[in-house]
């Protein structure tokens, strides 16, 4: 295994030992019972245990006030919880964080968010800030307020990719970007996922703009994890089972939600994706979607909670 | 050379998605044994397609044999898929082409298309 | 890697410290320029009076007040601590360069202003007393100090640059008018006749006695330099706490 893996790699620049981590169990990140409760008695997170696998492209989804942001600030150092813990690998992680609402120097120029990036970090890679900002075409020498909202965000990635992070953490990194930018951006932040040994945690609420760019997935309600694992397991352990209504419910596996629309039933269900159930006709099966499994989780959820 | 992209709207997994691509354009001949597959960082670049998916769908393919690692070389397609004439090919391909019209004028929609696609063909390898 | 966060904070603060600096240099050239007996009226002389107190008001609202709360309003804050830097070490830094600076400027002002100025009668109160460089330098220190603090406890920086000004002035006028005259027990006399003529009164007791005086607390006036460095130490101290609750609010953030 190690040795294929290895002779997959040749020619590509990732090491060995990315590849192995993809399916190791060393992890970048991990909160333990994380509760932040907010001024006014809001749980933003409550009882919260996940944790990120290193060198993963994991994807932190859930509705608005799910507490995606109040995680990331944590993890970032920037908000103390109520209690609970993070711990970050072993032997230290560089932390840079891209917020939502890419905060910067209104009066300095791109050029001057770079000093101020090197200023503020033991590490930094200029060139690769540079870089970043030149493949977007911004410009190094108008102050960052009197840029666009998306040339912006563009020069927040730059100063995070500059303090050379093994965890970059990303608040709906592609909100404000037009959708070529989107795909610009998801693109150039993959391809430095190759070159640095990186791990990325992003939140969004797009769901289907993560497919085959994330390939981990935290889904959070209230708080709390309600989901996590692997993209492609996940999806292989999904399916939607279709047949007459009115038949008893399936017995196998574990149906995440039932829809009963006219004379026909649709089952999501989660099973071994080594034993997919086998159903007779008039049964039909067909693969659901990262968005369909997130929803349905998400609605099930909700009707537990109601 | 093949251009992978992945199909954001599909069930499929992503890597299989690639997986697929890299079987289809083998099938119809784009890529031959011996042509170089490129590499992790070069997919990453041209299709925004997360590293450790390009890597496990070529993992995938190596174990299916049609692809083999060189060390320090790359990865290199090592088997062609498909016995097929390209005559045959050609003309299956443009009676699939014009069932898909067909379908359409009828008021199929994509998935549609694709359901009763899955439907006939689980049927015809459940009878045969 | 030169000194730390240097650039980053002239980049910051450069308007203000250049601003300073004109001013501690025109204030600088004026006390050169005047003659020692010169009237109180003139431009030159108005410059001179007021200097050292507008440098302290600039340090103290347009440099120390907005620090803390321009990140906060702008979100920057958010930027500026989650990087290798933590925030009580990026507050350690900036405060230790902005407030050298401005106490090399005051140093300079006051020092000039102290040797210029000509001696008024009354030695317990302005200019006379005040014009000790070393408290001038001490009033610098408590209005940066105390910009600092009201920033970091309301995070907006209007509001934090009305109450530096508002409580500069109150705590100045309260130690000025009440604290001053009891750094050290004052002397007793029985009237104002026996009382030492190169004194000040700070107390009069009415009763039984000549002109209806019982009684006379006074402080000798030789004790002015001592009381100059008593109020010196008191603003200091006070600059001390100030600085220390500002970097604690700040610390109590920091997760790591």
């Amino acid at each position: 295994m190690g040795d294929q893996a290895e002779d997959l790699l040749a020619g590509s620049s990732i090491s060995a030992e990315d590849l192995l981590a993809g399916s190791s169990t060393s992890t970048a990140v991990t909160v333990e019972r994380l509760a932040k409760r907010y001024r006014g008695g809001v749980w933003a997170l409550d009882d919260c245990t996940l944790s990120v696998p290193s060198g993963r492209v994991a994807a932190l989804v859930g509705m608005n006030g799910a507490g995606k942001t109040t995680l990331l600030s944590i993890m970032a150092g920037l908000l103390r919880p109520t209690s609970g813990e993070v711990r970050l690998r072993e032997g230290g992680e560089r932390v840079s964080l891209v917020a939502q609402d890419r905060p910067l120097y209104r009066s300095f120029t791109p050029a001057e968010m770079l000093m101020a990036g090197r200023q503020l970090n033991e590490v930094w890679d200029q060139e690769r800030a540079v870089r970043w900002l030149r493949r977007f075409d911004i410009p190094l020498d108008r102050p960052c307020g009197k840029l666009s909202g998306g040339q912006q965000a563009q020069v927040s990635f730059a100063v995070a990719l500059g303090a050379r992070p093994s965890l970059l953490l990303l608040d709906e990194p592609l909100a404000n970007l037009d959708p070529l930018a989107r795909r610009e951006v998801t693109r150039e932040l993959l391809a430095e996922v190759v070159d640095g040994d990186m791990t990325v945690l992003m939140s969004t609420h797009v769901i289907a703009e993560l497919v085959g760019v994330a390939d981990y997935l935290l889904l959070l309600a209230r708080g709390r994890l309600l989901l996590d694992g692997d993209v492609d397991e996940l999806l292989a352990a999904h399916r939607h089972y279709s047949g007459p209504r009115a038949q008893a419910p399936l017995l196998f596996g574990e149906v995440v939600q039932a829809k009963h629309v006219g004379s026909t039933s649709t089952y999501l269900v989660r099973a071994d994706p080594e034993h997919p159930p086998v159903v007779e006709e008039p049964w039909t099966v067909r693969p659901a979607t990262l968005e369909d499994l997130v929803v349905a989780h998400l609605e099930s959820s909700r009707a537990v909670a109601a | 050379m093949v251009e992978f992209r992945v199909d954001r709207g599909g069930g499929l997994p992503a890597y299989l998605q690639l997986v697929q691509q890299a079987r289809e354009a083998l099938r119809l001949g784009w890529l031959r044994p011996g042509d170089k597959l490129p590499t992790v960082r070069e997919v990453v670049a041209t299709s925004g397609v997360n590293p450790n998916t390009v890597l496990k769908a070529y993992r995938e393919l190596e174990f299916a044999g049609l692809v083999e690692a060189r060390q320090g070389a790359g990865t290199f397609v090592k088997a062609a898929l498909g016995s097929v004439e390209p005559e045959v090919m050609a003309e299956l391909r443009e009676q699939l082409g014009d069932w898909v019209r067909t379908a359409r004028t009828a008021g199929l929609e994509d998935e549609d298309i694709h359901a009763l696609v899955g439907v006939v063909l689980t049927g015809e390898n459940n009878n045969g | 890697m030169n000194l730390a966060l240097a650039q980053l904070t002239w980049r910051q603060h450069r308007a203000v410290l250049i601003t300073g600096l004109a001013w501690t240099l025109l204030v600088s050239g004026c006390l050169l320029a005047i003659s020692d007996t010169s009237s109180l009226a003139g431009p030159v002389e108005t410059v001179t009076i007021g200097g050292p107190t507008v440098l302290t008001l600039l340090v103290g609202l347009f440099l120390a007040a907005p620090l803390l709360p321009r990140e906060y309003e702008q979100g920057t804050y958010v930027f500026a601590w989650s990087q290798d830097v933590t925030a009580s070490r990026w507050l350690r830094l900036k405060v230790g360069y902005l407030l050298s600076a401005v106490l090399l400027m005051s140093v300079l002002i006051s020092a000039l202003h102290d040797l210029r100025a000509s001696p008024v009668s009354h030695p317990f109160s302005m200019p006379m007393f005040e014009g000790f460089a070393p408290v001038q330098v001490a009033y610098v220190a408590f209005a940066f100090a105390l910009g600092l603090a009201l920033g970091a406890l309301t995070r907006r920086t209007l509001l934090a640059m009305g109450l530096t000004l508002v409580g500069f002035l109150v705590v100045r006028a309260f130690v000025a008018a009440v604290c001053r005259r009891f750094y050290l027990p004052p002397l007793h006399a029985a009237n104002l006749e026996v009382m030492p003529r190169d004194s000040t009164a700070v107390g009069i007791q009415f009763g039984a006695g000549p002109h209806g005086i019982a009684g006379v607390d006074y402080q000798p006036n030789d004790r002015v330099p001592s009381f100059q460095w008593i109020e010196t130490g008191l603003f200091l101290t006070l600059a001390a706490g100030l600085l220390v609750l500002a970097w604690w609010l700040v610390r109590r953030r920091e997760v790591r």
